[in-house]
């Protein structure tokens, strides 16, 4: 299953940020993101998880078996199968548990798969030791990783992640890819920006760049 | 006057606090009014005011301004539209609501809707749309991302329903004007209050000041337990 | 459409209580201040409930509003103290049925140093004349209640606009009024009735009175039946014969404050008054 965008275009009165004709994301896929300030990139990720309306274009989750796909479960696809995770991520009042098991609530689970999900997520995070601890005061490594196990629990489809590495410490970055490699492996498409070369942009297939209002494929000679 | 102050509010506290039945009628009255009041505007005006925070339509703005003057309408103005709805002739007439409860709980849900609008509009406004976002990818219908959001913003959200509340609470124009000071039916505190000042009988108005006053108090307080508890939180 | 609104509305709205006019135990009375500040409404009240079985709500305001909640259809019946007011209402045939009820009388209230020498005057005409030509302050309470307007038609008969220094209208019940006049140290119109409520909370004393002119009757008058078919015209029908049984009028006359008879009971079935069916 992949994540197809066709003939998007965004415009902010009479700016326009960009256009793009087609956009896939496939599963399993790792994607790196890259573009100047300002060159929309937030904004893509925004639209390719369905939180914010492009000006024309839609974007819509291409199925391999159209039979799953119930009209009445579906009017909002990508709701729960493609996340986003913000640069600074939102924390919800409560413990670090009661977010990690924030989007668990909407999925058919048993409640031992609940369970196990949960204990799973916060072993990767390294946030065992804080699991009863309120969400707001973890330290900024803690915040990104319980964001990111928050989004892992769900077993998404597709995960596009803004700047996540962005002023982070090795031991929260290492911690980090090594979900991602987990989600990767489990077939999870990932989407992410970033500045800099890092650990978690090492092994992407493709290079994207956003600039001048268009997204281009960088070949293979010109990746960083 | 030959009471002095102090022997006034003795006599007051006296007559809370010896459960005298005419004082707690009146307070039943002010209560039952104000929290059917507070019950039929509470999720459609924070609904409003959520709406309002969210989405851009022509005139808004003027709606904004609208609700933000209105908070300031004196209550009698208020108190004369309902009367002018609810009297024999007025459009509302036939149902003979008119110095009833129901009709108090009108002029009251008139008075409470733009303090929660304007108020809910700003804690929307002002607060953290991550939090709307986060929910929704995570899977959230819109009704839940809505719960989700009024959960992270109950402190101000608090702030809007104590506002509203207290506004309606501590009226006495509309009461007066629609409800007519009925004993036993439609007195209730401030207008009691108003009643037995006029009559002289400041021992039985200081009483029922004294209730209004224990009442903002405890109000507050437990809006400021609430504020300490999520700073608490916040510094860990 | 309207009645759409109406049902919406009314759905909304009446959760535990039942709409209240529509009750035919509830009798809804208009009437003064000074018949339910003074007592007398909670004195005779639970006598004629017990009595007949009925409920009386109670909407004590000024005259011309409680005859205005009258022409509206608004209530069941009125008791008010304005004679000329009365006439019209009854006249207008938005009223029927008026009985004198009862009489208590106005006393002319002065500071104690008495600075327009109001004491010596014949009658009240004269005495209004003396304040106004002294410039004396004189609070009015302006608004539209049977003592105001007793104290307009006092100024008419004197021949005095009432436009000098020391007049101030108020507009607030007889209460308020008392209570400036006390602090003020001026000269004002009351019903003896809540004078002696407030007798110990004034500096004022009694510079006239038992004069004809300030006699104060009451009248019980019932709503057009033809007009408003859906009030509870028994039950005010009821009322209005108990008040002027026997029992009521006797009730009347014992009724006392600080052992002063407050209030007269005048109800003699052979004179009726003018617009009686």
């Amino acid at each position: 299953m992949s994540l197809v965008a066709t003939d998007i275009e965004m415009q902010f009165g009479p700016r326009r940020l960009f256009g793009i004709p087609q956009l896939i994301l496939n599963r399993g896929e790792r994607v790196w993101l890259q573009g100047a300030n300002g060159a929309g990139k937030t904004t893509l990720l925004k639209i390719l998880a369905g939180l914010q309306r492009p000006s024309g274009g839609r974007v819509h989750l291409h199925q391999d078996n159209a039979a799953t796909n119930r009209w009445w479960r579906n009017r909002d696809p990508l709701r729960g199968r493609v996340i986003y995770l913000h640069q600074t991520p939102y924390l919800f009042n409560g413990s670090v548990e009661e977010n990690l098991a924030y989007g668990l609530k909407h999925l058919a689970l048993t409640v031992e798969e609940r369970q196990s999900r949960v204990e799973q997520a916060v072993a990767m995070a390294r946030l065992t030791p804080l699991r009863h601890q309120s969400a707001q005061v973890l330290s900024g490594g803690e915040r990104q990783r319980l964001a990111l196990a928050r989004a892992w629990v769900m077993r998404p489809h597709h995960l596009l992640l803004d700047e996540p590495t962005a002023s982070l410490d090795p031991d929260s970055i290492a911690a980090m890819a090594a979900m991602l490699d987990a989600l990767q492996s489990q077939g999870c498409g990932l989407l992410l920006t970033s500045h800099q070369h890092t650990d978690l942009t090492l092994s992407s297939q493709q290079q994207w760049l956003l600039s001048e209002q268009r997204l281009t494929a960088l070949p293979k000679e010109q990746r960083a | 006057m030959n009471d002095g102050m102090l022997s006034v509010f003795q006599q007051g506290l006296s007559l809370l606090f010896s459960f005298d039945p005419d004082v707690w009628a009146i307070i039943a009255v002010s209560f039952s009014v104000s929290m059917r009041a507070m019950a039929l505007t509470l999720v459609p005006c924070i609904l409003m005011g959520f709406g309002l925070a969210v989405t851009r339509f022509p005139g808004r703005h003027a709606v904004i301004s609208l609700c933000q003057t209105l908070q300031a309408i004196p209550t009698v103005v208020v108190g004369l539209i309902t009367y002018l709805l609810l009297f024999r002739q007025g459009v509302l007439g036939d149902l003979r609501w008119l110095f009833s409860q129901n009709a108090m709980v009108m002029a009251q849900v008139m008075l409470a809707a733009p303090v929660l609008i304007s108020l809910s509009y700003g804690a929307f406004s002002s607060g953290d749309w991550r939090a709307w976002e986060t929910a929704r990818t995570l899977g959230a219908s819109r009704a839940r991302a809505f719960l989700t959001l009024c959960h992270e913003l109950r402190a101000p959200l608090l702030v809007a329903i104590i506002a509203a509340f207290s506004r309606i609470i501590t009226e006495v124009g509309a009461s007066m004007l629609v409800g007519g000071n009925i004993h036993n039916l439609t007195r209730n505190i401030p207008t009691a209050i108003a009643l037995e000042t006029s009559k002289g009988e400041f021992a039985q108005a200081a009483a029922l000041g004294i209730v209004l006053l224990i009442l903002a108090l405890m109000i507050n307080f437990s809006l400021s337990s609430l504020r300490t508890q999520q700073e608490s939180l916040r510094r860990g | 459409m309207k009645r759409l609104t109406l049902l919406l509305i009314a759905g909304l709205l009446a959760l535990p209580q039942t709409v209240m006019g529509a009750e035919t135990s509830n009798i809804r009375l208009a009437t003064t201040t000074s018949t339910d500040n003074s007592g007398l409404l909670a004195y005779l009240l639970p006598e004629f409930e017990s009595d007949s079985g009925y409920q009386v709500q109670v909407i004590a305001t000024g005259t011309g509003k409680a005859l205005r909640h009258g022409r509206n259809g608004d209530v069941d019946l009125v008791m008010t103290h304005a004679p000329d007011a009365e006439a019209e209402f009854v006249q207008r045939g938005y009223g029927r049925l008026p009985r004198q009820l009862m009489a208590n009388d106005f006393v002319l209230l002065g500071p104690v140093a008495d600075p327009a020498g109001v004491r010596q005057a014949p009658n009240v005409q004269a005495a209004f004349t003396a304040i106004a030509e002294h410039s004396a302050p004189f609070v009015s309470r302006g608004d539209e209640s049977g003592t105001h307007i007793k104290e307009l038609a006092i100024w008419q008969a004197a021949g005095i606009q009432p436009e000098f220094t020391g007049y101030a209208a108020i507009g607030q019940g007889m209460g308020p009024a008392l209570l400036t006049a006390s602090e003020m140290g001026a000269y004002v119109l009351a019903d003896r009735g809540t004078y002696l409520a407030f007798k110990d909370k004034l500096a004022l004393e009694i510079c006239l009175e038992k004069d004809a002119v300030l006699l104060n009757p009451y009248q019980v008058i019932l709503i057009s039946q033809t007009r408003y078919p859906d009030l509870n015209h028994n039950g005010a029908m009821v009322f209005s014969d108990w008040l002027v049984s026997d029992k009521g009028q006797r009730m009347i006359d014992d009724f006392k404050i600080n052992g002063e008879r407050l209030f007269q009971a005048t109800y003699t079935p052979a004179t009726l008054p003018v617009g009686a069916q």
